[in-house]
């Protein structure tokens, strides 16, 4: 079942390591684990975007973006009963129930056309109606760029250089060390400019 | 979207079932009209092969067919939606008033739709081109908003089950609070409570200018607004239930 | 703009508001998932049960003795909890006809029609260029005469044709 598989996961966090929480955030998570809904309403609207676009640029379209987007929220709310408080930001889970959705959803998609095939219309993002088209076509020849880079580079470039999350924070998502995290983070630059 | 589209979709069918009764599908037939059936015009005027006076009769005919099969249509739709009008359920006087007037003017629509059938027995091609005219601009003027008016009529209507349970929600979560305040001496209850409180009074008051709206067939965008607001409200005091819910089992569990 | 900068541009994606609020409140109308029972939450249930009960016949019997009890009114499981699996599926019910307000009934003269009996038409804002585009294809495939509207289009000629639509070809 996919909630035991990220449950399993989560379990193997390190205890030990502290992060700065935004203010309030330990009040709320504690309020949510607890079953209060607007508390978890708090957590929704504080972390939903980033999450979003966390999602939408390893996916690209908006219509699935925003189904696994729903998808990382509702998990998280049914299942924040069982959420082990241990120091992190929230976003760190959300981000690890993220990851696992989006892995899902290309399990499930397989089998569908390869991307090479698709029309380049189809990854175009109607999120970023608000630029001008120099920099929506910037945008989107990123974000395919970003799109082919391996599961890991993908999300350190999006942790990293998009969401500003800290190396620590990075490293603990990813479960692996900060000195990993520099090195894929060096890799990942390297091939997205090459792509470029 | 997918998901949410499931989840609205299956909803959706499901009140779709008390909707629509498919009463149009001795219609059905004449609803299929496709861009081919009127090439079939210009088929017509393009043909070399045709006298003037046989162009003319076969493009009449093939107009006041058109015409006719189109205001059929268009006449299914109206027993369609008079159907829907008709399962609603009301519980006031006012609202069953409102639910006969709004009935009587799909009458008149019907009554319209046949008044324009007549009218191309003795038509020309020209007069045909004029009914289907005027269809279209009495439809635009008039027939569009008074199905507007009988969509959220309809909607309205079905809120108010919504509205009732709520209000029994309300009253039930009040003896509770009210017990457990003086069990308990915890105030937070009742904050939670007056919240709650605070916005089912404004759902009603909302879902009350609605029904006002609808009686005084004001525009349709204006009685869909108040609609949708009072069920916002009514959503929000469902979210003040949950935290309540929240507050009295943490204070039975200690 | 460099690399950098439109990674930084990224930040400005922003989800359709209209998206999250459903979203949202449909997230917070589902019931959570209760946590698996081990031995210590049972004997804590049993606890909480106890105390609610012990509560609840306390309140009985101090609002039967004080005359404030209303038989037709009042039960005392109604103290111990509040309905959640109740009070989930009615705040569902709310947010299904939201959607169905919303979904079903857009802006008044912007919803599409439909000429199948089941659907109950209010829109009206069909245009005569969908249906010239679809008459294009189906004239250039039938005569060599192009249509009036000039206008290629690839739409498929076994689409539908809306009531307006066709009322204002047939008016031309």
């Amino acid at each position: 079942m996919k909630k035991d598989k990220w449950r399993g996961r989560m379990s193997n966090l390190s205890t030990d390591i502290t992060f700065p929480m935004i203010d309030g955030e330990e009040k709320l998570i504690k309020q949510a684990i607890g079953g209060d809904s607007s508390a978890f309403g708090a957590l929704y609207d504080r972390y939903q975007a980033m999450i979003y676009r966390f999602v939408l640029v390893k996916v690209g379209r908006r219509e699935e973006a925003e189904d696994i987007t729903h998808q990382v929220f509702l998990s998280a709310w049914t299942n924040v009963r069982s959420y082990k408080h241990r120091g992190y930001p929230f976003s760190s889970w959300l981000y690890q129930i993220a990851r696992n959705q989006v892995i899902d959803h290309y399990r499930a998609n397989k089998n569908d056309i390869s991307l090479e095939k698709m029309d380049p219309e189809y990854f175009v993002l109607p999120a970023t109606a608000q630029f001008d088209l120099g920099t929506k076509l910037e945008i989107e020849k990123v974000r395919a760029a970003i799109q082919a880079l391996k599961p890991d580079y993908q999300d350190v470039i999006i942790m990293r250089f998009i969401e500003d999350v800290s190396l620590k924070e990075t490293a603990t998502i990813l479960k692996k060390t900060e000195g990993a995290v520099k090195l894929i983070q060096h890799r990942a630059i390297k091939e997205l400019k090459k792509m470029l | 979207m997918r998901l949410l589209k499931t989840i609205f979709v299956v909803g959706f069918f499901a009140l779709c079932g008390a909707f629509f009764l498919g009463t149009g599908v001795a219609h059905a037939d004449n609803c299929n009209l496709t861009p081919a059936d009127f090439a079939e015009i210009t088929a017509i005027q393009n043909n070399p092969t045709l006298t003037a006076l046989d162009e003319v009769k076969q493009e009449l005919a093939v107009r006041k067919d058109l015409v006719s099969q189109t205001i059929m249509c268009a006449q299914a739709d109206v027993a369609t939606l008079q159907s829907s009008l008709n399962a609603a359920t009301t519980t006031t006087s006012d609202a069953a008033n409102l639910q006969t007037a709004l009935s009587g003017k799909l009458d008149d629509a019907n009554n319209f739709y046949n008044l324009e059938l007549t009218k191309l027995n003795g038509a020309g091609i020209s007069g045909t081109e004029s009914i289907a005219k005027d269809v279209l601009a009495w439809r635009e003027g008039s027939y569009e908003p008074l199905a507007g008016e009988v969509n959220n009529f309809i909607l309205w209507s079905e809120n108010q089950s919504l509205f009732a349970t709520a209000e029994n929600r309300m009253q039930q979560t009040e003896q509770t609070v009210s017990f457990l305040e003086g069990a308990s001496g915890n105030t937070d209850l009742q904050n939670a409570f007056s919240a709650a409180q605070t916005s089912f009074n404004a759902a009603e008051a909302e879902n009350t200018q609605a029904q006002n709206a609808l009686t005084q067939f004001l525009p349709a965008d204006q009685s869909l607004a108040l609609i949708q607001q009072s069920l916002n409200s009514l959503s929000e005091t469902y979210q003040q239930f949950f935290a309540l819910s929240t507050i009295v089992n943490n204070l039975l569990s200690h | 703009m460099n690399l950098s900068d439109i990674l930084k541009q990224f930040k400005n994606i922003e989800p359709d508001p209209n998206f999250t609020e459903k979203s949202k409140r449909m997230i917070l109308a589902t019931p959570q998932t209760a946590p698996a029972l081990t031995v210590r939450g049972l004997r804590m249930i049993f606890r909480v049960l106890e105390t609610s009960a012990a509560v609840v016949l306390v309140g009985f019997f101090i609002l039967l003795i004080t005359g404030g009890f209303q038989s037709s009114r009042l039960s005392p499981v109604q103290y111990s909890v509040m309905d959640p699996q109740g009070l989930h599926a009615e705040a569902q019910a709310v947010e299904m006809q939201i959607e169905l307000a919303n979904i079903n009934y857009p802006e008044s003269s912007a919803a599409p029609e439909s000429t199948s009996p089941t659907a109950a038409g209010s829109g009206n804002s069909a245009t005569s260029s969908a249906l010239a585009s679809a008459l294009a294809t189906s004239t250039a495939s039938s005569s060599p005469v192009a249509n009036a509207s000039g206008t290629a289009s690839s739409t498929a000629t076994t689409s539908t044709v809306s009531i307006d639509q066709a009322l204002q070809e047939l008016s031309k």
